[in-house]
């Protein structure tokens, strides 16, 4: 290992660690010490993890205040240490972090609130989608769907918290946090990540057909849950839906 | 001294908007709406490519980069880095240059990677280095592996520092200038970061800027940098100057960056700002103030022509 290997690892053990053994005899004496030098480096490098945590997390922050986020997000940093240089993609296991985190356990709320967030970062970061994802329907009848479209499932309705907030939090003290199957379509539209409620039903079908599966199958999943709702639930709540488009091999697109 | 061959510049290069000498900003997220929506008459536009990666910005950028000058200044490469370049992150910093074809492209004399055990850190800061031979040999070999998996050259900038290592033999002056003849990039000045640098190791900002012009030949410097600073005072009684780029130029910043206009000629000037940051006006008009400063200037070498 080269002696600059070696400086670069102590390094950054000590910003990391708080601990500077090692490292300090290395420093230069100068006008400010090793230690209020080392101070600046550790606060760039958490508050850029913490502001990397805070614009993917918005609504989680909104939730908790920005203490609460900050002391979340350092405890984070500590146990997720980033392994890559595009900060965009660190934060993911944070939902899963917040499951764990004592401090937020009556927030039973907040991991799906996290992956809420999550799943809307990352479809907003995405493209306005030219491709779609293809599903043969027979009889000359495709479903076309958005491929930005993502599903996500939940047990509590973190839409309805995200629209609190965006109403400055007026609607907050008044929502029903009840655990329950929340699923949502969350795809990239002209706007940004576009989010629709959708029966439980239909979600499952559209997760089949997005992980490959063909119509049929979707369909068993779609009838699990649905029953004799399941045809007049995949009309009124998919075929038409802004992520969703039919195609005949006679009349092109429909409309709804 | 002399200056090794600049890298070969990619063969789309030609058709790229230059970065005239002139006042650009910063362009940062809070800001992409009144580029949008008011077409400012700005003369050029700096990013931090990483912003872009993500298809969405990257589209938006590509949009912008039609109606300006756009240059791609990079955060993420740790050139200074023993491990070695991220070829995964360089190959998406190279995809995102071939589609916007920046006008200029640059990253910092610094380290932000260190093997840790078996895994590499990454840490969100610019990190200083020891100037010595063998940080100038690992930062050459990076450079260079850079710039040609780029297809162009990179402008290299001057840290802001705030601890020095004991067994630097070189000054950050003399590195730079050393590389920027070994491996042909080019130098990007922040006036800024030597004024912070000077005033937390107890110098004189004017002579240390002097040694800089004075090391790095005037042909390799590409650009420079202007930004705000924040100042802390120690229990020591001693003053930490934080590079945080959140308020307006200093008034000695300024003094400098005619220092070093005078001795360099006009060069792009920016204007950054990370922290804290103010509406679109508010950049404007420090632009506006380094163009006034690039014009007096420039009328003024004009007149000893």
């Amino acid at each position: 290992m080269s002696s600059l290997a070696q400086l670069q690892t102590r390094m950054a053990q000590a910003l990391w660690t708080d601990s500077a053994e090692g490292l300090i005899d290395q420093i230069a004496p100068g006008v400010v010490g090793a230690h209020h030098a080392l101070g600046v480096h550790r606060n760039t490098i958490i508050s850029g993890l913490t502001n990397t945590l805070r614009l993917t997390y918005p609504t989680v922050e909104w939730l908790v205040g920005e203490d609460f986020f900050d002391q979340a997000a350092f405890h984070f940093t500590r146990r997720y240490p980033p392994v890559a240089m595009q900060l965009s993609d660190y934060g993911r296991e944070f939902p899963a972090f917040l499951e764990s985190y004592d401090p937020a356990a009556e927030l039973a709320y907040l991991p799906d609130t996290a992956r809420f967030d999550l799943v809307v970062d990352q479809v907003a970061a995405q493209a306005v989608s030219a491709s779609s994802i293809a599903v043969d329907l027979g009889n000359g009848v495709a479903l076309k769907l958005d491929g930005s479209l993502s599903i996500l499932r939940l047990t509590y309705p973190a839409d309805r918290i995200r629209d609190a907030r965006d109403q400055d939090g007026e609607a907050l003290p008044a929502l029903e946090l009840t655990p329950g199957v929340y699923a949502y379509a969350v795809w990239r539209s002209a706007q940004g990540a576009s989010v629709r409620l959708l029966p439980a039903g239909v979600a499952a079908f559209v997760q089949v057909v997005l992980a490959g599966g063909s119509a049929e199958a979707g369909l068993e999943a779609l009838m699990l849950d649905a029953g004799a709702e399941a045809l007049e639930q995949l009309r009124s709540d998919l075929f038409f839906a802004p992520f969703a488009r039919l195609q005949t091999d006679i009349t092109g697109e429909t409309e709804p | 001294m002399t200056m090794a061959p600049i890298a070969p510049q990619a063969a789309h290069a030609a058709s790229a908007q230059p970065i005239p000498a002139r006042a650009g900003i910063g362009l940062r997220l809070p800001h992409h709406r009144a580029l949008r929506e008011d077409q400012p008459d700005t003369a050029w536009f700096e990013v931090h490519p990483e912003n872009y990666i993500a298809p969405a910005l990257a589209d938006e950028l590509a949009a912008f980069a039609e109606r300006y000058p756009i240059s791609l200044h990079a955060v993420g490469l740790s050139l200074g880095s023993a491990c070695g370049l991220d070829i995964e992150h360089l190959d998406r910093l190279a995809s995102l240059e071939r589609r916007i074809q920046p006008g200029l492209m640059s990253d910092h004399l610094s380290w932000s990677v260190a093997r840790v055990g078996d895994s590499p850190l990454c840490l969100p800061d610019l990190l200083p280095l020891p100037y010595t031979e063998e940080a100038l040999a690992i930062v050459r070999a990076n450079v260079e592996q850079a710039q040609a998996r780029l297809g162009r050259q990179l402008l290299i900038e001057n840290p802001s520092t705030y601890l020095r290592f004991a067994q630097s033999a070189l000054s950050e002056a003399e590195f730079l200038g050393e590389l920027a003849c070994a491996t042909g990039c080019g130098v990007l000045l922040d006036i800024n970061n030597v004024y912070v640098s000077a005033r937390n190791h107890g110098e004189e900002p004017a002579e240390v800027l002097d040694g800089y012009l004075d090391a790095i030949p005037a042909a390799a410097v590409g650009e420079i940098h202007l930004a705000g600073h924040a100042v802390r005072a120690l229990e020591d009684g001693a003053e930490l100057r934080i590079d945080d780029h959140g308020s307006r130029v200093c008034a000695d910043v300024w003094v400098l960056c005619e220092q070093a206009l005078a001795k360099l000629g006009p060069r792009p000037v920016l204007i950054e700002w990370d922290t804290a940051i103010p509406p679109f006006a508010v950049l404007q008009e420090e632009a506006a103030l380094a163009e006034r400063l690039l014009e007096s200037v420039g009328s003024r070498q004009a007149c000893h022509v």
